[in-house]
């Protein structure tokens, strides 16, 4: 099977060459064959230049999309390139190299299209699992999404998710701009395809500063409930 | 309705008329999204033009002056031009994220042949 991680990345100088040099690491180590691709969403800082004296793998975007676009480009990337299996993988060390084989299991296996990273299925898997606001907002996005489609998410905004050549056709047709983890979750579930969680460990970002400020985060909520309950078409 | 609000809408519709035809004669609003905006001029001559039929109409709404079932005529359509500017606006966006993909990958793919 072809597997290929995709790293958004953006203003990530700090932290991208220590996950790049983690997932090489872990390929020596396991002899494993995962590629990388990192996508530079229009940074202003030195990521471009840390890319290219390490030759890392990337496409640098013309301009900033935000999240959203660039991982979607990564999925253009991984249909174009003919990637059985594509997986999310943040650029800030928040994940870790080590659960990847735990969640492309399911689709090696036939039991999945589509596996998230997940922080809240079991107690203690994981040390970080953010702040007890965070955790509101997540439970919240959590019942939506089980009132559209019947289905239960626990850790509905983990970017760390593995896809297979299904899910990735579906991407590159549709991904949401703004906050597309949980709203692209139900697109996948909607759309008959089988999502399934296992559990992570994540820790708190080494550097640099989260995508989703405090002040930001009501809006965020109003707009990833109102994209679910609004989505077309339900579980069949 | 006043005789003095008359003139003021036929003239106030007829300047309207003359900026877009300008502006579609240089090439500044294309034919297509022109149309939407030649319709709110003509509904302004029409109040213009038919007092009797906006008294009639204004009375079946309730609306206790004719002023105010005019602007209140003018806030819809300009609430519906808005709208298809939204749409076309997130239609443009979807665009030029698509094209932002294409030219990046593209311009890895042509790096990587030389």
């Amino acid at each position: 099977m072809k597997i290929l991680i995709i790293i958004p990345a953006y203003n990530e100088e700090e932290n991208i060459l220590n996950t790049y040099n983690s997932i090489i690491d872990y390929n020596k180590k396991h002899k494993t064959n995962y590629d990388v691709i990192v996508i530079n969403d229009g940074s202003k800082d030195k990521t471009e230049e840390i890319l290219e004296k390490n030759n890392i793998n990337h496409i640098k975007l013309i301009q900033n999309l935000g999240i959203g676009g660039a991982v979607q480009t990564g999925y253009k990337y991984a249909y174009n390139n003919d990637y059985d299996i594509a997986i999310q993988f943040d650029g800030d060390g928040q994940h870790d190299v080590n659960y990847i084989k735990d969640i492309i299991k399911p689709i090696e296996d036939g039991k999945a299209n589509m596996v998230i990273g997940s922080r809240f299925i079991t107690e203690d898997a994981s040390e970080f699992k953010s702040t007890a606001l965070r955790r509101v907002g997540i439970n919240l996005i959590s019942f939506f999404i089980k009132l559209k489609t019947g289905k239960k998410i626990y850790d509905t905004t983990s970017g760390f998710r593995a896809a297979d050549k299904k899910v990735i056709d579906q991407f590159i047709n549709y991904y949401p701009f703004e906050y597309p983890e949980p709203i692209s979750t139900v697109n996948v579930i909607i759309h008959n395809l089988k999502v399934s969680e296992v559990p992570v460990e994540m820790k708190p970002r080494v550097a640099g500063v989260s995508s989703i400020s405090k002040f930001k985060s009501v809006y965020y909520m109003i707009n990833v409930i109102l994209s679910i309950i609004l989505m077309k078409g339900s579980r069949k | 309705m006043s005789k003095s609000l008359i003139i003021s809408l036929i003239i106030y519709s007829i300047v309207w008329v003359i900026i877009i035809l300008k502006s579609v004669r240089n090439g500044k609003i294309s034919v297509r999204y022109s149309l939407i905006w030649f319709v709110m001029a003509l509904a302004i001559l029409f109040v213009g033009v038919f007092p009797t039929f906006m008294e009639l109409l204004a009375k079946t709404f309730g609306f206790t002056t004719i002023s105010n079932l005019v602007i209140g005529i003018i806030l819809t359509l300009l609430m519906f031009i808005t709208l298809v500017l939204t749409m076309i606006l997130t239609n443009q966006k979807t665009q030029i994220k698509n094209l932002t993909q294409e030219i990046s990958m593209l311009k890895k793919d042509v790096k990587n042949e030389k």
